[in-house]
């Protein structure tokens, strides 16, 4: 790197950062606090921890008690499903435990560029974001591991680099 | 609150205080504005603290505290809707008082334009010049956390400089006539 690179470098190097603000800084301690307290839940400990899982498999308990208790096509006695699905979703948060949620994201190596009506220059690129949660079953101490992945498409102004 | 707690809660808090401008600079390069990035940064610490279970909830290593910031600005953006909010950021980083670069820290007409510079800067070069000044991040360091090879990471941070030292020679020109 030649000296005038150096020179900017140095330069940004002398731009400070502003501080976080008072309030800020407070509410942060705050909850550095509540943290080593323990009053404070982490998404690991959450009660609904299991989150989409639990929703889904909440969501086919729920059919098949509102199926069982006689709610199908043309016979609705009115309002037991909504009652049966907080029923389930109680069934599963209390009987599975969250062991692991891990959440990343993949880059596209190969965005796509065209150029926009507007004459802009930009580009396509595909993140992809892999979802990997871990639950065990607390009576049977089944282990199961779902990992899901969605795709985003990003459409962005190209960079010049 | 025991003893322990008490002096745990005093290291993260030290290491807090050390860490949130550089942590909360690399959140506005993510973000629309100040409040924004704290909030960010709060949601972060949540995220910390439960990945350092394992480690006796000790504070965490400051790369580990740029991933956790990185994937929830990811995340925050996916939510607001990326393209919007690029635009948005794009004239907001014109105003000096939503800097997140201190303008009270320095007044020489050309830290001024660097300032403004920096801002302007696609956002795959300013978040390389984030991480490596005001991060003190390694290029090996940014490399793993932004999913690139050390030599990408080097040549993004030289590009960068190049781009910033043509602008300001240009601006200056211009300023003097």
């Amino acid at each position: 790197m030649d000296d005038s690179l150096k020179k900017i470098e140095a330069q940004l190097q002398n731009l400070i950062p502003r501080a976080q603000s008072e309030h800020g800084r407070a509410h942060c301690h705050a909850l550095i606090d509540d943290l080593c307290a323990g009053t404070r839940r982490t998404a690991k400990e959450s009660p609904f921890g299991v989150s989409w899982l639990g929703g889904a498999v909440a969501a086919s308990l729920a059919l098949s008690v509102g199926l069982g208790g006689g709610w199908y096509l043309g016979r609705d006695t009115g309002g037991a499903v909504s009652s049966n699905l907080r029923q389930a979703r109680e069934v599963i948060t209390a009987d599975f435990d969250q062991l692991d949620r891990e959440t990343w994201m993949l880059g596209s190596e190969n965005p796509g560029v065209y150029v926009s009506r507007e004459g802009e220059v930009r580009e396509l690129v595909q993140e992809t974001e892999i979802t990997k949660e871990t639950v065990k079953h607390r009576e049977s101490g089944i282990i199961v591991t779902v990992e899901t992945t969605d795709y985003h498409l990003i459409d962005s102004l190209k960079s010049e680099f | 609150m025991g003893k322990k707690q008490e002096s745990l809660g005093s290291q993260w808090k030290s290491w807090l205080d050390e860490s949130a401008p550089r942590l909360l600079a690399y959140a506005r390069s993510r973000c629309n504005n100040a409040q924004e990035a704290e909030d960010l940064l709060q949601d972060a610490l949540i995220k910390l603290w439960a990945y350092q279970e394992e480690r006796e909830h000790l504070p965490p290593d400051l790369p580990l505290a740029f991933s956790v910031m990185r994937y929830l600005g990811l995340d925050h953006g996916r939510r607001k809707g990326r393209r919007q909010k690029r635009d948005q950021k794009i004239i907001q980083f014109q105003k000096d008082e939503d800097s997140w670069l201190d303008p009270t820290m320095e007044d020489s007409e050309e830290a001024d334009i660097l300032r403004k510079e920096v801002n302007s800067l696609p956002d795959k070069l300013r978040e390389v010049i984030n991480l490596k000044i005001w991060g003190g991040l390694t290029f090996a360091e940014i490399g793993k956390l932004l999913s690139i090879s050390n030599n990408t990471a080097a040549s993004r941070y030289r590009y960068a400089l190049e781009q910033l030292q043509k602008k300001l020679k240009h601006l200056k020109n211009t300023n003097h006539g």
